[in-house]
């Protein structure tokens, strides 16, 4: 299994190397949307909870089409049935996830400084922010992972991932907003409570996930 | 024969392996079968190499994957991007990536599509030298290809 799931991770990463275009898409929607607002409000001082809603959502709408293509990319290009007599759906599912996590927390470093410099974010709980930002993302990869399963196996595009992704995600944007905005206006502010759910809303999914990736992946 | 290789499950019946007298769990069956299809592609992106490696189970010295695709005709094109080959010899790469785990059973759809007349030649040897002591099922059309069985049975 660990071998299998190696194998998995290496393939995952090798192909995204060779073909970054989906990565450089999220990228360019980051940077667009920034720079974007940062230009529309001149130097309009957002409060914290604005800028804490505005990075939340372009990271949401960033990492939507690369969250999304990890499976998608396995039934586009005709390689579901090669993965599926090479490994195991629960090693495609776990390389896949690992995946996702990296790949978003990988959006979330550069776009959390495009904010710092082009929307004024002014930090004041620096570790809180920090954790709060892995949390939230580890929740988000987690989520998208198997919503992504689901959204290939239907025949489902980018569209529909998204409409069926933001209900389920809502709980994690939620906590993950206002937690940012605390984070962003108050000095020496931590609350584990935030953190402490959004692993948990993590674990669940990924929990529920592994039971029923094989009902999901494979034609049961 | 995506049944046979326990990606998608019939309507009704079942299909169970065994090794001797003992059932093979459905989680190991995929290390016990190799299946070759038009419909398996690997992956465009990587190259024969990197799929070889995808696919192995085990560690392969490279001069064991060198002989693999010396036999195969494959080995000047080990590090193309499989997009890049002909059809012929993505076929032939599809038979060395279904028989390098060396499997018990073979499934081969349509063994000799996309193969010129060397290419068929060389995999119908292969089939041959390994109905010694493997399970081999092939699904095919063309008269040729029954004679490598041992038993024909015609559907429809």
């Amino acid at each position: 299994m660990v071998n299998e799931l190696f194998r998995n991770i290496t393939k995952d990463f090798s192909i995204e190397f060779k073909n970054p275009s989906t990565l450089v898409t999220s990228l360019s929607f980051a940077a667009i949307a920034t720079i974007s607002i940062s230009l529309v409000s001149r130097s309009y001082q957002f409060s914290p909870f604005i800028q804490s809603i505005l990075l939340w959502l372009i990271m949401f709408f960033a990492g939507m089409n690369s969250l999304l293509h990890i499976f998608i990319r396995e039934v586009d290009h005709g390689n579901e049935l090669f993965l599926k007599l090479n490994s195991s759906a629960f090693s495609v599912y776990f390389s896949k996830l690992i995946f996702n996590c990296v790949l978003f927390l990988f959006l979330q470093i550069i776009i959390t400084p495009l904010g710092i410099a082009f929307l004024q974010f002014s930090i004041q709980s620096q570790f809180f922010f920090i954790a709060i930002i892995m949390c939230g993302g580890f929740a988000i990869s987690g989520t998208t992972t198997v919503l992504s399963a689901i959204v290939a196996r239907s025949g489902g595009r980018g569209s529909l991932f998204t409409i069926i992704s933001f209900p389920v995600l809502l709980p994690v944007l939620w906590v993950a907003i206002s937690s940012t905005e605390k984070a962003l206006g108050q000095s020496g502010f931590w609350d584990s409570e935030s953190l402490v759910f959004l692993l948990a809303f993590s674990g669940m999914i990924i929990a529920l996930s592994f039971l029923l990736i094989r009902f999901i992946w494979l034609d049961e | 024969m995506r049944i046979l290789a326990k990606v998608i499950k019939p309507s009704s019946g079942g299909v169970v392996y065994f090794d001797g007298q003992n059932e093979i769990d459905e989680d190991l069956i995929i290390h016990a079968i190799g299946f070759l299809s038009p419909h398996v592609e690997p992956y465009g992106e990587l190259t024969l190499h990197e799929n070889i490696r995808f696919v192995l189970r085990t560690d392969m010295a490279e001069d064991k994957i060198g002989e693999h695709l010396h036999y195969f005709g494959l080995f000047n094109h080990r590090n193309s991007p499989v997009s890049h080959l002909s059809t012929g010899l993505k076929q032939r790469l599809k038979y060395l990536l279904a028989v390098i785990n060396e499997p018990k059973v073979l499934l081969f759809d349509e063994p000799g599509s996309n193969l010129d007349a060397p290419g068929k030649d060389l995999v119908y040897s292969y089939i041959n030298s390994l109905k010694k002591d493997r399970i081999i099922i092939v699904a095919t059309n063309v008269k040729e290809e029954e004679r490598l069985c041992g038993e024909v049975l015609s559907l429809g």
